[in-house]
């Protein structure tokens, strides 16, 4: 199977078969990040498809020591998801999706690969949090919601939201032991 | 720019890309000059990309795939095509004159691209091809067509007011095509190509040269 930043230079060259083959390869990611964001099939479509083309407009500048090509590319699609959201958002959340994110997925065999690269103690840190500081975290770093919108959200006073953030973030990295990028 | 304590503040959000605008502008300009929160930064950011990491991946709708490849066609249209069409043009500008004898005794070494311009020919929403101008022969424009049919085709060269300024003929043996017309003297705005019948094949700017 060719390596994912020889894909990504196909891409790059306007290669007709690396290009297909990129995007099968990440499609599910893509769109799955996608779709946890904007909770709409329609919208993560849209976005998931501008996710393809950047990664193509910008290709010259990955740079494989800050991450997988993977990362790079969901890093992407949810910059672009949140934007999209922010000028959108009209929905209350789902609770269930809240349940979804959190539950372990068996999904497509990238999934499963996926889910044994992506530290599964996090999985575990993520639900040995306080429920309501993972609600929080889950819906900053899935539904791309600022700190004001969680609060409005959940009903609590933004400095609480903040802090619930805050605290879940950091004994999360601390779970992690964050690899150093640089920024 | 801010101090420490707020972008530590600030840190999870900006590590989750949710801080926009003046304050992430802010939060920038300090961690350019403060190693202590841009490795706190780093740290966190690491949570981010872990925690998307977990998200279950999704099957896309049917056909998801061939969409994305032609939205990619379409993206790619005009850029690298551009590049090589100038590319080809450059260096067929030098055969042409060579070829020609448009102009005795001038240079025939290779064009850079950078110093050709080019304007688009268009068939209604469609480009089909491209006037060039070289700063090296700025009284010659270089016409590409892409797939006109065989047969003679008419190259007028319109002043703004409309007028006729020039015109040339062109025999067309089909596929791309490409050929050398003289700029007249006096402005030139525009370029419109017919064929035998006098039906319209293309029109585009003049470009002037760079």
């Amino acid at each position: 199977m060719p390596p994912d930043d020889l894909l990504l230079a196909g891409l790059a060259s306007g290669d007709a078969d690396l290009s297909a083959a990129f995007v099968r390869r990440f499609q599910h990611r893509v769109f799955g990040v996608a779709l946890a964001v904007l909770g709409d099939v329609r919208q993560a479509e849209d976005v998931a498809q501008q996710a393809f083309e950047r990664a193509w407009r910008h290709a010259a500048v990955f740079d494989a020591r800050r991450g997988s090509v993977g990362a790079w590319l969901a890093t992407i699609t949810h910059n672009l998801a949140v934007d999209t959201v922010r000028a959108r958002r009209t929905d209350p959340v789902d609770p269930a999706l809240l349940d979804a994110l959190l539950e372990p997925d068996a999904g497509s065999p990238e999934g499963a690969a996926l889910r044994a690269e992506s530290a599964a103690e996090l999985h575990d840190a993520l639900r040995s949090l306080p429920v309501e500081q993972t609600r929080a975290v889950v819906l900053a770093a899935f539904r791309g919601m600022t700190a004001r919108e969680v609060a409005a959200a959940e009903g609590i006073p933004l400095g609480t939201a903040k802090s619930r953030i805050r605290v879940a973030m950091h004994r999360l990295a601390d779970v992690l032991d964050a690899p150093r990028r640089s920024w | 720019m801010s101090d420490c304590a707020t972008v530590r503040e600030l840190a999870p959000e900006l590590a989750l890309g949710l801080v926009t605008g003046q304050e992430r502008a802010a939060a920038m300009a300090h961690l350019q000059s403060c190693p202590g929160c841009r490795a706190e930064l780093d740290r966190l950011a690491g949570v981010g990309d872990a925690l998307r990491a977990l998200v279950p991946p999704a099957e896309p709708p049917a056909g998801f795939e061939q969409r994305v490849l032609d939205r990619l066609e379409r993206a790619r249209e005009p850029r690298p095509r551009r590049g090589r069409l100038l590319l080809v043009a450059a260096a067929l500008v030098g055969v042409a004159v060579f070829g020609a004898g448009w102009a005795a005794g001038s240079s025939t070494a290779p064009r850079v691209v950078a110093a050709a311009v080019a304007e688009p020919l268009t068939s209604g929403d469609h480009r089909v091809g491209d006037v060039v101008v070289d700063r090296d022969r700025p009284d010659l424009l270089s016409v590409w067509l892409e797939s006109p049919s065989a047969g003679r085709l008419t190259c007028d060269l319109l002043r703004r007011d409309g007028t006729v300024a020039a015109s040339v003929t062109y025999d067309a043996t089909g596929g791309a095509e490409w050929w050398g017309v003289p700029r007249p003297d006096g402005e030139v705005a525009t370029m419109r190509i017919a064929d035998e019948a006098g039906g319209f094949v293309a029109s585009g700017s003049v470009p002037s040269p760079p």
